[in-house]
């Protein structure tokens, strides 16, 4: 049988066409496919930033609320490009971003983004952990020149309306006072004395105040210690929710009321104070010994669930809990802060001293703490004959000098690990919390002949060429420094000294503060303003410490 | 008959042949037309994926940079910065439409409610591609207070 031909090329290229589109089919779907994934892979992408956004949003948010005391946990959710803070609940990948919120130990956070993308089924989640601490809401060296050492009283003759500052003062000697003080807290832990015949009058003007010690005038009769309160910008819920206008911490002290010769005991604790209660009123004092018949109600102990964190409550923005920590912070057990033996180099952590030093170098770790370092003449001879290198390791480092003292470093390496230095003068024979002196530059370290640095100045100097005094910091970061009255850094055998105006600066970390000048015009770059100008500066961080966290997928 | 001239075979094949040839150019254009549309969108996809990694890296680059700014003030003018290795152009106050650069970012501080200071910073990367006839961009959000 004959095969017929016909039809067979149409139908052969019907099977070519049909291969060929086939196979562009499946070059297309597979382009098509790939353009997909790659929008799936920027999406992805996209999320994953979106995260990491959300924890860094939620970051900003620890440290607002932690700042305001209202740190809780919380999430936060979608706003337009951005984010915002909502009620705390998991996070859904669409309405809720993030959620923060601390674990089981209360000192670690977690934040748990979760952000969807293409469709329902995909989700970005990253995860970030940190560690938040409380830290006690006044700094440790509240007194920029505290008292400390051999001035037997601290007199305001004179002053008119009283001393005023704007950061907490400290006061460990008996204070004989004509016209009261006016400061965001107060400290007298060793007694307190209205001076002047007749019927002296004087204020206390603070949000807190601590007292200790005897409480009396030397004239007696009909004296009157008003307690007031601040009304800063910051929000007060003592003042604003409770309506007292603030706190007095009584510890171990007594007090003389008018027209009595006898010392009545205080018991211990936290009270609230009225505006203008009258610590020599006895009708005052009535309540705090359990006569609240009599009493005026200007005093009220404070309530102890007022002092948990908890409570929510502030004064001058720091929460009340912190106060506690604060006072036993800088007071021993019996609520005063004794001075060191003369001669020895003092550590002051937590609620006690912890040790001295003779002259044998070494490494002294406060770990965490706040260390006060007070300087009297005997630490010349002391330190100066020390023969090895000293280092001090501290999270804050007050140095404390007599007013008339140079502070030389030895002839070796001293080394402050911290983050922060206060380089401070007890004034004696002046005030505590002495302005800077005149002639200090008015905005910026400036490099001057030695013999135009004016008087007054707290000098730092070397005992040699081999005196370094290097300021580091754990992590590398910059060191904080504060002078309150300015600070004159003279290196050795040079004419040539660098004079820092009052203020707070940074510091670059392991620089010799000693060799800034050697570095010539560069030591701009090592040493910066902060803030210049404030010779009191901020009271100290306080309110809390949030560490670097790490990121994780979970 | 017209009936029995219309079933003549004759003549068929060319027709056959015309209409194969018909055929095949359609679907040889219909093949090479898809093949080319693949080949483009396959090149664009992967210049598109280059980009979006290099945005996301820059993104990321830029939250850890910026969270060790807290006072970062964008330049007036545009500023090529090397951010954590990745070189991109800061547009500053400008804007992110500045021409002549393939990475750009733009940052604005975002002043906090308590303090007025700056809390964190808005954060837009650009990364063009394909001859800079389109592009991929990125928001992102750094908090001035504290290391990423």
């Amino acid at each position: 049988m004959k095969t017929n031909k016909k039809g067979v090329s149409l139908a052969f290229v019907i099977v070519v066409v049909l291969a060929l589109v086939i196979f562009s089919s499946l070059l297309f779907s597979s382009a098509a496919r790939s353009l997909s994934m790659t929008g799936e892979s920027t999406e992805g992408r996209e999320a994953y930033l979106r995260a990491k956004s959300a924890i860094e949003y939620a970051k900003t948010e620890v440290y607002n609320l932690a700042k305001s005391n209202r740190l809780a946990a919380f999430s936060v959710g979608p706003d337009g490009d951005g984010f915002r803070q909502i009620a705390d609940r998991a996070a859904d990948g669409t309405a809720c971003l993030a959620e923060c919120k601390p674990g089981s130990d209360g000192k670690t956070w977690t934040v748990t983004a979760k952000v969807k993308y293409r469709n329902s089924a995909q989700f970005r989640l990253l995860s970030y952990s940190f560690a938040f601490q409380n830290n006690p809401s006044v700094n440790g060296f509240v007194a920029s020149g505290g008292a400390i050492g051999g001035s037997q009283y601290i007199s305001s003759d004179g002053e008119g309306s009283g001393q005023s500052q704007c950061y907490p003062i400290f006061v460990s000697e008996h204070v004989y006072s004509t016209s009261g003080f006016t400061a965001p807290e107060m400290y007298f832990t060793g007694g307190y004395q209205l001076k002047g015949g007749g019927s002296p009058t004087e204020n206390l003007t603070s949000n807190l105040i601590y007292l200790c010690g005897k409480i009396n005038c030397d004239s007696g009769a009909t004296a009157s210690l008003y307690l007031c309160g601040i009304k800063d910008k910051a929000a007060s819920s003592v003042q604003q929710k409770r309506g007292y206008a603030g706190i007095v911490w009584f510890h171990g002290a007594s007090v003389q009321p008018r027209n009595s010769s006898v010392l009545v005991s205080i018991p211990d604790g936290a009270y609230y104070f009225h505006e203008g209660a009258n610590l020599f009123d006895k009708t005052t004092l009535a309540n705090l010994f359990g006569n609240a018949q009599n009493a005026d109600g200007k005093l009220q102990p404070v309530p102890q669930e007022d002092l948990q964190p908890s409570s929510g409550l502030t004064l001058g923005g720091k929460s009340l809990a912190g106060y506690a920590a604060s006072v036993a912070y800088i007071t021993d057990n019996t609520g005063g802060v004794k001075d060191g033996t003369s001669g020895d180099v003092n550590w002051m952590s937590q609620t006690k001293f912890q040790t001295s030093y003779g002259n044998n170098g070494g490494v002294f770790d406060a770990r965490d703490a706040d260390v006060s370092i007070y300087t009297d003449g005997g630490y010349k001879d002391e330190w100066q004959n020390c023969t090895s290198p000293l280092s001090y390791c501290a999270r804050r480092i007050q140095l404390l000098k007599d007013y008339d003292l140079t502070f030389q470093v030895p002839k070796f390496t001293v080394t402050f690990q911290t983050g922060s230095f206060w380089f401070c003068e007890q004034s004696s024979p002046s005030y505590p919390w002495a302005a800077p002196p005149a002639g200090l530059p008015s905005d910026a370290p400036t490099a001057v002949q030695r013999s135009r640095v004016p008087t007054g100045v707290p000098i730092i100097t070397a005992a040699s060429d081999k005196s370094h005094l290097i300021l580091k910091s754990k992590d590398g970061t910059d060191v904080t420094l504060i002078f309150p009255r300015g600070l004159d850094i003279q290196p050795y055998n040079s004419d040539t000294t660098l004079l820092l105006p009052a203020g707070t600066y940074t510091l670059k970390s392991g620089t010799d503060l000693l060799g800034l000048l050697s570095k010539e015009t560069d030591w701009k770059t090592f040493l910066k303003p902060v803030s210049v100008g404030t010779h009191g500066g901020d009271a100290g961080p306080g309110g809390f410490t949030i560490t670097p966290g790490k990121y994780s997928a979970p | 008959m017209k009936q029995l001239a219309f079933r003549s075979r004759k003549g068929v094949s060319l027709v056959e042949e015309i209409c194969a040839v018909c055929i095949l150019a359609v679907g040889v254009f219909a093949a090479v037309s898809l093949i080319s549309l693949s080949r483009v969108s396959v090149t664009s996809d992967s210049m598109k994926e280059a980009a979006a990694a290099q945005a996301q890296q820059l993104g990321d680059n830029l939250i850890a940079w910026l969270s060790q700014q807290p006072d970062y003030i964008p330049p007036t003018s545009v500023t090529v910065r090397d951010v954590g290795g990745v070189s991109a152009a800061d547009c500053g106050q400008s804007g992110i439409e500045i021409p002549g650069y393939d990475k750009l970012f733009c940052v604005t501080p975002k002043p906090g409610a308590l303090d007025g200071q700056t809390e964190g910073y808005a954060i837009i990367c650009r990364v063009y591609y394909n001859g800079r006839k389109n592009y991929v961009q990125f928001h992102a959000y750094a908090s001035a207070r504290g290391t990423s």
